[in-house]
C-alpha cells in the first residue's frame, strides 16, 4: 500500500514539476509574432474572395452557371476581388493557395481595372 | 426596390415557427401514451403503458391462449392481473420489470402484441441488485 | 494498486484547477510563461489520467475482486477481451474512459493549437480545464472506479448481452465521438473569451468536428448492427431515449459541419454557428446524462442514480455560462453579408441546417415529454416510435432532396435558366426511375416511393458533379480520364469527400426505406415437416437440436428453406440458456443475400421436438446500411485528409513567422 502512496506522490511531484518548468525559464518570452485581428480579418476577407472568384470559374467551366450569369457576377466579384487585395496587402505572401493562384489574383486585379 | 431586411430572417423565423406548431400540435393531439403504474390504473379506459415488476407464477403461452402473470408496482404492493399475446423477450421471467401497453378490460389488462419489453439489468446500477 | 488509482485522480483534478484558475488569469494578463504552465496543466492531466486508466484495466485483467468495480462487472471465467470491455461497461469505469479521452484530446489539442495561434489556445485552455475539471471531480467524489472491500471470492460477471465483440468497438466510438465535440466548444468559446473575430477557430477545429461525427455517426451504426443481428428482434434502431442520446448531438453536428462552410465562404451566420456548437456539446453531455441517470425509462438503463443532478447541473453551467458569453460578443459575432436569395446554394445550407435542427429538436422534445408531462399533469406520457416516424419522413425526405440540389446551385444567386440546364439530367433519371418504380410495385408505401425517387435524385446528382469535374480537369491539365479525377478529389478533399459522405447516406437512406416501408412479417406455429411462405420463400421446420456450449445451453430450431425450387440451405433460429448468469438470450438467424441484399431474418419461440413458433421478417435491401457505413468512412477520410501546403499557409498566417518553424 505505501508503495502506492508513493508512486502517487511521485505523480503529483512530477506533475508540479512540469507545469512548473515554463514558470521558472528564466529571460524574457519573446515578443509574439502574431498578427493583429485587422490584419487576420482582411487576410480572410481576400481568401474569401478569392476562392469565390474561383469557384465562379469552375462552375462556368463545368457548365452550372450560364454565360449570361457569368458575366452578371463576375464583375462585382472582381471589383471585391481587388479591393480585399488592397486591403490584405499587408500580410505575406504564400497565403495563396497555390502559386499558379497567385498569377490568377494578379491578373484580376489587373484586368478589373480594364472595364470589360 | 431593394428590400432592408433579409429575406433570410424571415424565412428562419418563419421556418421554426412552422416546425414548432407541428411537433407541438401533433404531441397535443395524436401523440403520447400516459405511463402508469399498475396502483395507478383503477378503472382507467383507453391504451396506457403500464410499468411494474412481475410477480408470482408465470402461466400460459404467448402465443396461445395468452401469457398470464401478475403485475406489481415496482416500489408498491398494488398489483394487477395480466394477459398478453405476442412476441415475449428473452429476459422475461417472473421478478423483473418490465413495460408494456395495453388496455384495462373488466380487472385484466390486456397488453397489445408485440408491446411487452423487459428492462436489460442495467450496467449503471449504483448498488447491485441481485 | 487502488490507492495509486485515486491520487492520479486526485492529481488530475488539481492539474484541471490549476489550468482553470491560472489559465483563465494568464490569458487575462497576457502572461505568456503562465499559460504556458497552464497548457502543461492540461497535458499532465491526460498522464495523470492515463495512469488511473491503467490501474483500472490491470486490475480488471488480474481479476482483482477487492476492487468493488472490479468484482461488479467480471468473473473468474470471463474471457479476456470482454474483461476488458468491462472498464467502460458500469458507471465509474465509462465516467473515466470519458476523462481519458477528454484528456487526451485536450493534450493534442494544445500541442497543436501551439503551433497556431498562442493567444487563441491561452483561452481555450481554462475552458478545456472545466470540462476536465468537472469529470474529474465526478470520479474523484461521486462514483470513484476505486471503492475497495474484502476481496470476494468471484465476481458478478458481466451480463451476457454484452459479452460479444460490439461491446468492444461501440461505447469507445461513441465516447470518442461525444468527447470530441468538446474540442471545437472549447475553441469556439476560448475565441470568444479573446475577443477575436477572425475565423481561426473554425479553422483549427475543423478536423476535429469532422473527426468526432465520423466516429459518432459509425458508433451509431455499429450500435444499430448489434441490435439487429444480436439482441435480434427485426429492427436496428427503435427510437429509445439513449439511442436518441447518440442522434440529437449528432445532427446538431451535421448542421455545424454544413454551416460553418458558409460561415467560411460567405462569412455569414456566425452567431448560429456559435449556437449550433455550444448545442453540439450540450447535447452530448446531455446524452450521456440520459442515459446514466435512470430518469427515462429505456431497455438501455433503469437506475436511479445519484450522478444525474450532478450531470444537469453542469449542462446548466455550461449553456448558461456560454450563452451569456455569446450575447456579451455579439458585435464580434455580427457579419456584414447578407442572404441575396431564397434560391442559392447558402439557402440550401440554410435549409438543411433547419431540417436538421427542428429534427433534432422533435427528437429532444419527444425524450422529454414524458419528464415534462409528469412535472405538469403528475403522470408521465411518453411517445413512441410512430411520432418519431412521422418526423423522420417530414424533415428527412426534404433533407435528402436538399442534397441532391445543393451542389446544383450556384453561390449567391441561381437563375432559373442555369437552373433547368443542371437539373433536366438529375430529375430526368429520379423520374424514370420513380416510374420504374411503380411498375416494380414500389407504390405500395408512398413515402417509400417518395424516398427512393429523391435519392435516385441524390444519386445523379453527385455523379453528375463528379463527371463534370473530371471533365473540367481533363480540360485543363489533360491527362488520363482516371488521372484527371484524382487530381480533381485531391485538389478538394473537403469537397469531393463530402460528396461521397452524401452518397453514403443516400445508400443509408434506401437501406432503411427498403427494410421498413417494404419488408414482410409473418408469424405461424409450424409442426415438423410443416412449411409457410413469407414473400419468395417457403421455409420448412425439421425438428430441434440442443447443444452444450461453453457457457450456456444452445437450442436450436433447424428450418429449410427453399425459393423458387432451390433449396438455400437450413438456418437455425434459437436461445441460448447461460448457466452461470441464469438468463436466455436470443439467436436470430440471418441469412443475406447476396445479388439483392435482402435479409431473411428467423425468430424461433417456444422451440420443441415437434413444433416451433416462428416470427419470420423479410427486409429488402437492409444490407445497404452497412455497406454505406463502409462508404462513409471512406468520404470522410478523403475530407479529412491533411494537406501539408494548406497547413503550412495556416500556421504562418495566424502564428507568424515563428509558427511556421515550429509547424
Amino acid at each position: 500500500m505505501s508503495v502506492e502512496l508513493l508512486l502517487g506522490a511521485l505523480l503529483a511531484a512530477a506533475a508540479v514539476a512540469f507545469v512548473a518548468v515554463p514558470l521558472l525559464r528564466g529571460g524574457e518570452p519573446p515578443p509574439s509574432e502574431e498578427p493583429a485581428q485587422e490584419t487576420l480579418v482582411a487576410a480572410e476577407e481576400r481568401d474569401r474572395a478569392l476562392a469565390e472568384l474561383k469557384e465562379l470559374e469552375f462552375d462556368h467551366r463545368t457548365g452550372k452557371i450560364t454565360d449570361e450569369d457569368y458575366r452578371a457576377l463576375v464583375q462585382p466579384l472582381r471589383r471585391r476581388a481587388a479591393s480585399s487585395l488592397a486591403n490584405g496587402a499587408t500580410l505575406p505572401r504564400g497565403t495563396a493557395e497555390h502559386p499558379s493562384e497567385q498569377h490568377f489574383s494578379e491578373g484580376s486585379a489587373s484586368s478589373s481595372r480594364s472595364d470589360r | 426596390m431593394a428590400r432592408r431586411a433579409s429575406p433570410a430572417r424571415l424565412v428562419v423565423a418563419l421556418g421554426v415557427a412552422a416546425m414548432l406548431a407541428v411537433f407541438l400540435v401533433y404531441t397535443a393531439i395524436a401523440g403520447g401514451t400516459p405511463q402508469l403504474r399498475p396502483g395507478e390504473l383503477n378503472g382507467r379506459t383507453g391504451e396506457v403503458a403500464l410499468i411494474g415488476k412481475v410477480v408470482g407464477r408465470v402461466s400460459g403461452d404467448a402465443r396461445g391462449s395468452g401469457l398470464r402473470f401478475r403485475l406489481r408496482d415496482v416500489k408498491g404492493t398494488a398489483a394487477v392481473p395480466v394477459v398478453y399475446r405476442g412476441s415475449v423477450p428473452d429476459l422475461f421471467r417472473s421478478g423483473r420489470d418490465i413495460s408494456l401497453r395495453g388496455e384495462l378490460r373488466s380487472g385484466t389488462f390486456v397488453g397489445k402484441p408485440g408491446t411487452l419489453v423487459t428492462k436489460c439489468p442495467s450496467k449503471y446500477t449504483d448498488k447491485k441488485q441481485t | 494498486m487502488p490507492e495509486l488509482g485515486r491520487a492520479a485522480l486526485i492529481v488530475c483534478l488539481g492539474l484541471a484547477v490549476y489550468a482553470v484558475a491560472a489559465g483563465s488569469y494568464a490569458a487575462w494578463k497576457r502572461r505568456q510563461r503562465l499559460a504556458e504552465s497552464a497548457e502543461n496543466a492540461i497535458l499532465a492531466a491526460f498522464v495523470a489520467a492515463l495512469v488511473a486508466s491503467a490501474v483500472l484495466m490491470i486490475a480488471l485483467v488480474d481479476k482483482d475482486f477487492s476492487l468493488v468495480y472490479v468484482y461488479e462487472h467480471t468473473s473468474l471465467e470471463l474471457p479476456r477481451a470482454y474483461t476488458i470491455s468491462a472498464f467502460w461497461g458500469g458507471q465509474e469505469g465509462s465516467l473515466l474512459l470519458w476523462l481519458l479521452i477528454l484528456t487526451g484530446f485536450s493534450a493534442l489539442a494544445v500541442i497543436l493549437g501551439r503551433r497556431s495561434s498562442h493567444s487563441l489556445l491561452a483561452w481555450t485552455v481554462p475552458v478545456l480545464g472545466g470540462v476536465i475539471l468537472f469529470f474529474s471531480l465526478l470520479l474523484v467524489a461521486v462514483a470513484s472506479p476505486f471503492a475497495t472491500q474484502t476481496a470476494a471470492a468471484d465476481g458478478l460477471g458481466l451480463n451476457p448481452s454484452l459479452q460479444n465483440p460490439y461491446m468492444l468497438a461501440h461505447p469507445p466510438m461513441l465516447y470518442l465521438g461525444f468527447v470530441g465535440l468538446t474540442i471545437p466548444f472549447a475553441f469556439a468559446m476560448g475565441a470568444l473569451l479573446a475577443r477575436r473575430s477572425d475565423e481561426l477557430w473554425i479553422v483549427v477545429t475543423r478536423r476535429w468536428t469532422l473527426v468526432a461525427w465520423t466516429f459518432l455517426g459509425f458508433g451509431q451504426l455499429l450500435g444499430a448492427h448489434w441490435a439487429y443481428v444480436e439482441v435480434g428482434w427485426g429492427g436496428y434502431f427503435a427510437w429509445d431515449p439513449v439511442e436518441n442520446a447518440a442522434l440529437m448531438p449528432w445532427l446538431a453536428a451535421t448542421a455545424f459541419l454544413h454551416s460553418v462552410m458558409i460561415q467560411e465562404k460567405r462569412g455569414m451566420l456566425k452567431i448560429w454557428n456559435v449556437l449550433l456548437v455550444v448545442g453540439a456539446f450540450a447535447l452530448a453531455l446531455f446524452g450521456t446524462f440520459l442515459t446514466r441517470s435512470g430518469i427515462l425509462s429505456s431497455i438501455h438503463s433503469f437506475t436511479e442514480g445519484s450522478i444525474g443532478p450532478w450531470f444537469l447541473t453542469f449542462i446548466g453551467l455550461v449553456v448558461a455560462g456560454s450563452l451569456a458569453l455569446i450575447l456579451s460578443r455579439l458585435p464580434l459575432l455580427r457579419s456584414k453579408t447578407r442572404l441575396e436569395s431564397p434560391i442559392s446554394r447558402e439557402a440550401t445550407f440554410l435549409y438543411n441546417n433547419l431540417l436538421l435542427v427542428a429534427f433534432c429538436l422533435t427528437i429532444l422534445w419527444g425524450v422529454i415529454y414524458p419528464i415534462l408531462t409528469e412535472a405538469l399533469r403528475g403522470e408521465p406520457v411518453t411517445v413512441g416510435p410512430p411520432y418519431y416516424n412521422f418526423f423522420l419522413n417530414a424533415f428527412g425526405l426534404p433533407l435528402l432532396l436538399l442534397m441532391g440540389i445543393g451542389p446544383l446551385i450556384a453561390w449567391r444567386r441561381a437563375s432559373l435558366r442555369g437552373l433547368s440546364r443542371t437539373f433536366a439530367w438529375p430529375l430526368g433519371i429520379a423520374l424514370a426511375i420513380g416510374v420504374a418504380l411503380v411498375a416494380l410495385g414500389a407504390g405500395s408505401s408512398v413515402p417509400g416511393l417518395v424516398g427512393y425517387t429523391f435519392c435516385a435524385f441524390v444519386l445523379s446528382s453527385i455523379g453528375l458533379e463528379f463527371a463534370r469535374g473530371t471533365r473540367a480537369r481533363q480540360a485543363l491539365s489533360g491527362g488520363s480520364w482516371f488521372a484527371a479525377f484524382t487530381e480533381l478529389v485531391g485538389r478538394n478533399r473537403r469537397r469531393y469527400g463530402g460528396y461521397i459522405v452524401h452518397a453514403s447516406i443516400v445508400l443509408l437512406a434506401i437501406g432503411v426505406i427498403g427494410s421498413s416501408a417494404y419488408d414482410t412479417t409473418r408469424e405461424q406455429r409450424l409442426r415438423t415437416g410443416e412449411s409457410m411462405r413469407v414473400g419468395d420463400y417457403t421455409l420448412t421446420y425439421r425438428g430441434s437440436t440442443q447443444e452444450r456450449g461453453a457457457n450456456a445451453m444452445e437450442l436450436r430450431a433447424l428450418v429449410d428453406v427453399e425459393r423458387g425450387g432451390e433449396s438455400l440451405g437450413t438456418m437455425q433460429p434459437g436461445k441460448n440458456s447461460y448457466f452461470a448468469e441464469q438468463q436466455v438470450s436470443n439467436e436470430a438467424a440471418i441469412r443475406s443475400d447476396r445479388m439483392s441484399g435482402e435479409d431473411l431474418f428467423l425468430i424461433a419461440e417456444q422451440i420443441g421436438r415437434d413444433q416451433v413458433f416462428l416470427k419470420v421478417l423479410v427486409k429488402p435491401l437492409v444490407n445497404l446500411i452497412w455497406i454505406a457505413g463502409f462508404v462513409f468512412l471512406g468520404g470522410a477520410l478523403i475530407a479529412l485528409w491533411p494537406d501539408a501546403r494548406e497547413q503550412r499557409r495556416l500556421a504562418l498566417r495566424y502564428g507568424g513567422r515563428e509558427a511556421l518553424s515550429r509547424a
